[in-house]
């Protein structure tokens, strides 16, 4: 990576990628996908798994730009492609360079509003225990021999899984509500401080 | 369903970054107490919900839920879907950094219209109905958002478009199906909590707590009191006590505040009255004098005669000796 912090790299690979979402000449977006395909390299730790992380996130870009070439000119196609590609590329960098949640949280700094960064860390928080409670439910699925197929019995059952995870996450939110109130936060980021006799915004009571 | 990196030009994803702000801004203004924590589950189920994958035909899709999340949610639907989408780009890399906009815009609007039709249907009591409904038009109202955005870039784009909206259609119905059933079963059993109060209903609890705060300074007891929401507490009466007498009493100005001369000890308390029930009792800081020793005039005999005692003894030893 280029710089030393996280928040410093994620700010200069958000502002290339941004950058080249503004790119139309053919050599600049050829200069971009070199530069993201060295970046690719250089912070590769496993190859293979990229690569397939790459494949899979590329199929929308990928399909956009085989139908322009069949439908409209060659051009658009591979200006889709190159600013696409180079795009994706240097976005798996950074995610390859650090961990997601250290990108999450350069990120979050760039978010202006307090109660909306506050919705952020309570989802982010919410998702694990999401995902375990989702790996529960698939085991009792594949215990009781349920197989995924297109029917009206199929989705029932994953509608039902899916109002679960709402229905479980429903009890623990609440829990989280009340410590958080016990513990002095306010979902209104707006608190009072008694020393300056004012309110205060910061999600904490002073 | 969600646009990639790099397919549309700058200039466009900008503006849907403007779009999805204001939804995002509009969205934050109607999120209170709770509702901050439902929309932040809201958005954790809309972002593990992409790792569900579900059969339709011969390949596989993830539900969208954009439909069920406008069903439950007014406004907040954007915060909601934002959040999920921005989750989404970054652990799973799904559409982009820079198409967030765009995306929040594409399942945003449709899943608002889509929870306002189901929510007319509901009332009839034809909830599955209502769901399947919410669900077709989530993913139709996305599709036909994304149609019309690559159409606006020429020819090949718009024959892109159709390709794509026809894609989508089988994944229509598997949705429609999968939020029927979903909706039927949250409404059934969180129809009072989860429906009825904590989405459309204000809540009270937070937006009307009073906070009270009493400080006791040079002879000097100010006290001010707010709604939650940081609102004063108008013309509220107030009630001191000291060792639970009553030593005064009056009304806040319009400020919320009022400024008492008093003579007070640490175990004061001020019982603020916002009226409809809203009261909060809180206990007086500050500097207080500190208390001197009360003595009694039989304490002060009894202390002269003893040190009188003391003396006459050491006296009687003296000369004895």
């Amino acid at each position: 990576m280029l710089l030393k912090t996280p928040f410093k790299n994620a700010t200069l690979f958000i502002l290339l990628i941004f950058g080249i979402s503004f790119v139309s000449s053919f050599k600049l977006l050829l200069v971009a996908f070199l530069f993201s395909v060295y970046s690719f390299v250089v912070s590769s730790k496993d190859t293979r798994k990229m690569l397939k992380t790459f494949a899979s996130i590329s199929l929308f870009s990928g399909f956009v730009s085989v139908c322009l070439l069949i439908f409209g000119s060659v051009e658009d196609s591979i200006r889709v492609l190159l600013r696409s590609f180079s795009m994706l590329l240097l976005t798996i960098s950074l995610f390859n360079a650090y961990s997601p949640v250290e990108v999450l949280e350069s990120t979050m700094r760039f978010v202006p509003s307090d109660k909306l960064r506050f919705i952020m860390v309570l989802s982010y928080s919410f998702v694990r225990g999401i995902i375990k409670d989702l790996a529960c439910l698939n085991k009792s699925l594949k215990s009781r021999h349920f197989h995924l197929r297109t029917s009206v019995f199929s989705y029932k059952t994953m509608a039902m899984l899916i109002s679960s995870l709402l229905l479980k996450g429903k009890t623990r939110s609440e829990g989280i509500y009340k410590s958080m109130i016990a513990r002095g936060f306010s979902s209104d980021p707006r608190c009072y401080n008694i020393q300056a006799n004012t309110l205060k915004t910061g999600g904490r009571r002073e | 369903m969600h646009v990639s990196d790099g397919v549309f030009p700058g200039w466009f994803t900008g503006i849907g970054w403007v779009l999805a702000g204001a939804g995002v801004w509009l969205g934050l203004k109607e999120l209170e107490g709770r509702k901050v924590v439902y929309s932040a589950l809201l958005s954790a189920v809309f972002f593990v919900s992409s790792l569900i994958h579900i059969p339709v035909g011969i390949t596989t899709v993830h539900p969208i839920l954009n439909g069920l999340i406008g069903s439950l949610t007014n406004l907040s639907a954007f915060v909601v879907i934002f959040v999920g989408l921005f989750f989404q780009a970054l652990f799973l890399h799904f559409g982009g950094i820079t198409t967030i906009g765009i995306n929040t815009v594409n399942m945003g609007l449709p899943a608002i219209v889509a929870g306002f039709v189901a929510r007319k249907i509901s009332k009839t009591g034809r909830r599955f109905l209502a769901g399947a409904i919410a669900g077709f038009l989530g993913v139709l109202g996305a599709g036909l958002l994304l149609t019309a955005e690559l159409s606006l870039f020429g020819e090949g784009f718009k024959k892109t478009a159709y390709l794509v909206l026809v894609a989508h259609i089988p994944v229509m119905f598997a949705e429609a199906i999968l939020t029927g059933f979903a909706y039927s079963r949250l409404s059934r059993s969180l129809l009072p909590v989860f429906l009825a109060c904590l989405f459309f209903v204000p809540l009270d609890s937070h937006a009307h707590r009073v906070i009270g705060v009493a400080v006791y300074q040079n002879g000097t007891l100010q006290i001010r009191a707010m709604f939650g929401d940081g609102s004063p507490v108008k013309n509220g009466e107030y009630k001191v006590f000291q060792n639970d007498k009553l030593v005064a009493s009056g009304s806040l100005d319009e400020n919320g505040s009022a400024k008492v001369n008093l003579k007070l000890n640490d175990k004061a308390t001020v019982e603020i009255n916002a009226g409809a029930g809203h009261k909060v009792k809180v206990n007086v800081e500050g500097e207080f004098p500190k208390k001197l020793p009360q003595t009694s005039l039989k304490e002060v005999i009894a202390g002269v005669f003893g040190i009188l005692l003391v003396f006459g003894v050491y006296g009687a030893f003296k000369n004895a000796f």
